[in-house]
């Protein structure tokens, strides 16, 4: 799948976990269906020793039933035959079904897992992360890494039961047709080594050349109307023709390669049974061999090399496994960025007080974001933080609302760290409207709820009605319960922002962090939003980020963050009077580029 | 089946010398391999009774021989099938992806992206799929069923009685197994839906993460990925359980065959009536055509899913290109001119109208602004002004030409268009910008990002990763600015784009921007007070009607609603 072949998902060399190591850890997951598999595994060995049955009584067909001339000695023969088939295809089907339905609950285990304790990774690791490597991560992945665990299992335990049985029934029937078959095994198992090891780079470089395909058309597509107006379809068309080529040419090579190799293996099958038939024909003549051990060994042949090279065919797959191992416990190694506390205190009934006391963070190390930022805000207080671009207005909410944790320094709310209380039942007490819009292909009353449970459709339709957007909601289909499109497609980029909104209102939160919540917003709607804010923020706490800085005039304090730091913080009024950084920022903004000429950029009032 | 070939037919067309190539190594094998049990029944002969080891030996040689040329065909055949596939899927997905890029805006109103995108990837290239289709698909089942006839064939020189008997089960088991396609197909298409769910479902929560976290919604996404996997689970318990049964049953009826053979079979040997030599051979080739059943019943189950993804691609044949026209040139006119303009969206019978007979004229050179509250339609003129949506009546035309008489080539050097969202390519900067179009040099490029505002670190040579992976929306906006100036088009429009500038940057840019292309006609959208203050004339827009126009100093003075718009009093 496009979403599922990421670059990065190929550098599998380097961490390679030892085998032992990957199967002790991928028991877990096999061990509460242990008995099934072990079930498979035994009707698979049983299934093996009867395929080995089938030539031996062909033999004896050939070497005393028919020469006695006795019909009911045949018949005996046939019937045993008619038995092998019914159990052979009964042990077959169970061992196979039960295997693999085994695989696929382990695979719905792992991946619950593997989704839960990524999400538990928190914001820092996560926001990193392309979409496309994590759904990989537990889509594909998972389904490699147990398909080698039990089907690669149970292929290898078949592989060798039928190796050593093969052999086995050849040493008794025949020492020298078991010497000749047992001759050119090593060269067998070495051809199949050597194969995999020469092979492996290739397929690697196979699956990044096809990632580039499909991500080439993941780019693409959705720029064709911009395609269209540059007139470059020609061009993008060309891009992935070539895209398209380098990785059919590398794929073809590399299929005639295998092939050729795979088929170089099985032309020492014909060699063992030239070899074979052409000292057995002396043997026979001597009287020391039978027709039907020879027709019996050349039955065999098959049996006992074709299981190891099929099994280089399966290499590929082995090391794709092998990878994704790797990548599904590191993913499950990894400790959340936003760390649980041991024992999490109650969250307090009310919020009194929230303190930043000497808070430092930085993103990237020895680039501090914020500087040793400390204040002290009381509950009901609408708090405004403005600021250059870049300044660290949008890091102070994350911080506030726990989304990521500080290098330095502590958040307190009454006097007590936020890292004491549950992360999960802090972050409950925010509503949250960030600069990113996101809204799910879900039902309206979903997103507006963010699938809590605890949202009620009262609720959410109430905050609709609030931002305005009851009506336009209520004209869709099936009202609330309407899907959105992809990323909320269907609707402008300022509804999208009203919705946005209305989610934060729905979850009725003791503090509301508004990021750039209104920057789509004609200012006409944002008023009107701002006297449905003002009403519900009587008695909450707000944060509010923006760049329109007449939204923020009345707040009950104004911080101004620029360079990491708070260089102003009052109300508005002390703020203009102290005639420094925000004065000059609200003069440029009212202000006032002059109409006639463009071109001359200057403070005219 | 029908559909499915008549859909396939002008790409097996356009391969068919690679394709009759595969067909001639297919004969080629099968002669071989089919030959192989029959050359091995004359070493057995040879032994039996009366042995005579150096006729025996000559078979051997012989079988030496056939073996060589088998392993040979067998290497190109399946090399030669994959190589076919290859082509076949990039022949699908270039044809399919040309189509798409030349479709109007209601095209892409009826797809997601991501469900294009699966389509032009997944449908194709995954297992068992089109591209397996193409060739594989229906070449082995081909194969299997020459291998039937060269076997029987063979087998009928040997022993004509025992011939029909043994292969009399045959036509019945492929009717049985041909039987089940439909249980089978509608097993395999759940469980592809379960899967898209699951998808869905990861997808939403991993893009939507920040809303996820924030909202402590972890656990209500947990338990979506669990309800979904619910039904995946049933799913492919089902297909497991069919596939394994299946697989069983056809593997024991294919050997019905083998026990007439050693019933009937042994029985003639010991009458004499046939050599035990022709035994062997009959057991052979009884053994090998279990495969070759399961093909061929396979066929008519895998024909039924690529069906279902020809049934994808052939919606995806049915969009109409926008209207165009033969103009090259214009005269050096840049004036715009909306004429009694009407648009409407319709989305499950709902109309919105976002243009109302909407009529305006702007001079060359002069910068409007458009203005108003958010769904206004704003976005929809600009759209119908740079010609990438159609009116659904009236007109609009660039100095005096109607913009849908322009070729492509002629519209794209005219307009210049930044959409609200911008759209990045992985590749450097340079591509981005130029998007290697004829005419644009690097310093061109240079001059354009610099117009933009860009950062003195984003080079030419800078790497864009998938989608502008960690871009602020400021830079991604400059590229995306930068992409439009650089064709230094006379007419200019601006979907919002000053949103994600700060006031100085906007102030910078339109500074840089009259000194590169002080001819240029522009048209903006905007909130911004800044943006209106500059422009030449605000054309006030509400429910997709000109409410009023005029400098912004006029329309604050006399409007109060327009003074609420910029949040005055």
């Amino acid at each position: 799948m496009w979403w599922n072949d990421y670059p990065d998902d190929f550098d599998d060399e380097s961490t390679s976990l030892p085998t032992k190591e990957m199967l002790r850890r991928v028991l877990p997951y096999i061990r509460p269906y242990k008995r099934i598999f072990i079930v498979s595994f035994f009707l698979a060995l049983l299934g093996v020793g009867l395929v080995l049955l089938q030539p031996v009584i062909l033999r004896h067909i050939i070497d005393s039933d028919i020469p006695s001339g006795e019909f009911n000695n045949l018949a005996r023969s046939g019937l045993l035959f008619l038995g092998v088939m019914v159990v052979t295809s009964i042990a077959g089907f169970f061992s196979s079904w039960l295997l693999q339905k085994a695989g696929v609950r382990a695979v719905n285990d792992i991946k619950l897992e593997v989704f839960g304790h990524l999400l538990s990774l928190g914001l820092p690791y996560l926001e990193k992360q392309p979409v496309g490597r994590l759904v990989s991560r537990i889509e594909s992945d998972t389904q490699r890494l147990i398909s080698l665990t039990s089907t690669m299992m149970q292929r290898l335990l078949m592989s060798g039961g039928m190796l050593i049985g093969a052999l086995a029934v050849l040493a008794v029937v025949d020492i020298r047709l078991f010497a000749i078959a047992a001759a050119i095994l090593p060269l067998i198992v070495l051809g199949t080594f050597l194969l995999f090891k020469y092979l492996r780079p290739y397929f690697r470089e196979e699956r990044v050349r096809y990632a580039e395909v499909s991500s080439t058309v993941a780019e693409f597509i959705p720029a064709v109307p911009l395609l269209q107006l540059f007139n470059r379809l020609r061009w993008a068309r060309q891009r992935l023709l070539e895209q398209n080529r380098r990785y059919a040419i590398f794929s073809i090579r590399l299929a005639f390669r295998e092939y050729g190799i795979f088929r170089g293996l099985s032309f020492l099958e014909v060699l063992v049974t030239v070899i074979a038939l052409y000292f057995g024909a002396g043997w026979v003549a001597a009287g020391s061999l039978t027709v039907g051990s020879l027709v019996l060994f050349s039955q065999y042949i098959a049996q006992i090399y074709w299981p190891i090279i099929m099994l280089s065919d399966q290499l590929a797959e082995i090391q794709r496994a092998g990878g994704a191992a790797d990548r599904i416990f590191a993913a499950l190694d990894m400790k959340p960025t936003v760390p649980e506390p041991v024992s999490p205190r109650p969250l307090p009934d009310q919020i009194d007080t929230i303190t930043f006391d000497d808070v430092t963070f930085s993103y990237q190390p020895d680039k501090p974001v914020l500087r040793n930022v400390s204040f002290k805000v009381k509950s009901g207080d609408t708090i405004a933080l403005v600021g250059p671009t870049g300044g660290g207005k949008t890091t102070i909410t994350s911080l506030l609302c726990r989304l990521r944790d500080p290098d330095s320094g502590r958040i307190l709310l009454n006097g007590i760290d936020i890292r004491e209380f549950d992360t999960i039942a802090y972050r409950q007490q925010f509503g949250l409207v960030l600069q990113d819009l996101y809204l799910f292909p879900a039902s309206v009353q979903d997103n507006l709820s963010a699938f809590r449970a605890d949202v009620t459709g009262r609720a959410v339709e109430q905050a609709a009605q609030l931002v305005g957007m009851d009506a336009v909601l209520k004209t869709r289909t099936d009202g609330y319960e309407s899907i959105l499109a992809e990323r909320g497609k269907d609707l402008s980029y300022g509804q999208r922002q009203l919705l946005a909104f209305a989610r934060a209102l729905a979850v009725d939160p003791g503090v509301l962090v508004l990021d750039e919540a209104t920057s789509s917003v004609d200012p006409g709607t944002e008023r009107r939003i701002q006297l449905a804010l003002d009403a519900l923020l009587e008695n909450r706490t707000g944060f509010i980020v923006a760049h329109r800085l007449s939204t923020i005039q009345h707040a009950d304090r104004i911080m101004v963050i620029s360079d990491g730091e708070i260089v102003e913080d009052g109300t508005h009024e002390q703020l203009m009077s102290l005639q420094e950084q925000y004065h000059e920022m609200v003069v440029t903004q009212d202000g006032v580029i002059t109409q006639t000429n463009r071109g001359d950029i200057g403070v005219t009032e | 089946m029908k559909k499915v070939f008549a859909w396939f037919l002008p790409y097996w067309k356009y391969r068919y010398r690679g394709l009759s190539l595969v067909v001639f190594v297919t004969l080629i094998g099968i002669a071989t391999r089919t030959l192989y049990p029959f050359v091995f029944k004359f070493v057995i002969d040879a032994l039996e009774v009366d042995p005579d080891p150096a006729s025996a030996r000559f078979w051997v040689l012989a079988i030496l021989g056939v073996g060589i040329v088998r392993e040979l065909s067998q290497w190109l055949l399946p090399a030669l099938r994959y190589l076919q596939n290859i082509m076949l899927a990039m022949d699908i997905r270039l044809k399919l992806f040309s189509r798409i890029l030349t479709y109007d805006h209601k095209f892409f109103n009826r797809f997601r992206s991501g469900d294009l995108i699966t389509r032009l990837t997944d449908d194709i290239d995954s297992e068992l799929k089109l591209s397996w289709y193409a060739c594989s698909g229906v070449m082995r089942p081909i194969e299997a069923g020459f291998t039937l006839l060269f076997s029987v064939g063979l087998m009928l020189t040997l022993n004509w009685q025992l011939t029909l008997l043994a292969v009399l089960p045959l036509p019945f088991i492929v009717w049985i197994m041909a039987r089940t396609e439909n249980v089978q197909e509608k097993a395999y298409s759940e469980r592809q839906r379960a899967t898209s769910k699951t998808v869905d479902v990861l997808e939403s929560a991993f893009s939507g993460i920040r809303i996820v976290i924030g909202y402590a919604a972890e656990q209500a996404q947990y338990l979506l990925l669990k309800k979904a996997l619910k039904r995946r689970v049933k799913a492919e318990e089902r297909v497991v359980f069919l596939r394994s049964l299946l697989e069983s049953l056809s593997n024991f009826l294919n050997q019905i065959g083998l026990l007439v053979v050693i019933f009937v079979g042994g029985w003639f040997v010991i009458k004499d009536f046939m050599s035990l030599g022709d035994f062997y051979a009959f057991y052979a080739y009884l053994s090998g055509l279990t495969e070759t059943i399961w093909t061929l019943s396979w066929f008519f189950v895998s024909t039924k899913l690529a069906e279902a993804s020809v049934d994808r691609m052939v919606e995806l044949e049915k969009g109409t290109p926008p209207e165009q026209g033969d103009r090259t040139s214009s005269s050096n006119d840049s004036s715009l001119r909306l004429q009694d303009v009407s648009f409407s969206f319709h989305d499950n019978g709902v109309e919105t109208v976002a243009a109302d007979n909407v009529s305006l004229n702007i001079k060359p050179g002069e910068t409007v602004a458009l203005v108003g509250p958010v769904g206004c339609g704003k976005s929809t003129l600009l759209h119908l002004a740079a010609g990438i949506l159609p009116p659904d009546s009236g007109s609009v035309s660039v100095g005096k030409i109607p913009v849908n008489d322009f070729t492509a080539e002629a519209r794209a050097q005219l307009v210049g268009f930044v959409p609200q969202e911008a759209m990045l390519f992985s590749g450097s900067v340079l591509i981005n910008v130029t998007m290697e179009r004829e005419g644009i040099t690097e310093e061109g490029a240079e001059a354009a990002l610099y117009a933009a505002v860009a950062d003195s670190e984003f080079s030419l040579d800078k790497e864009i990763h998938q989608g502008g992976v960690g871009l602020s929306g400021g830079q991604r906006a400059m590229v995306a600015l930068a992409r439009a100036l650089a064709g230094r088009p006379p007419f200019l429009v601006l979907d919002d784009v000053t949103a994600s500038l700060d006031a100085a940057t906007e102030g910078v840019f339109w500074q840089r921007l009259q000194i590169m292309l002080p001819e240029a006609t522009v048209l903006v959208a905007t909130h911004r007070e800044a943006t209106a203050r500059i422009s030449d004339r605000v054309v006030w827009l509400d429910r997709g009607a000109i409410l009023h126009e005029g400098a912004h100093e006029e329309l604050l003075a006399e409007f109060k609603n327009y003074r609420r718009l910029f949040a005055r009093h």
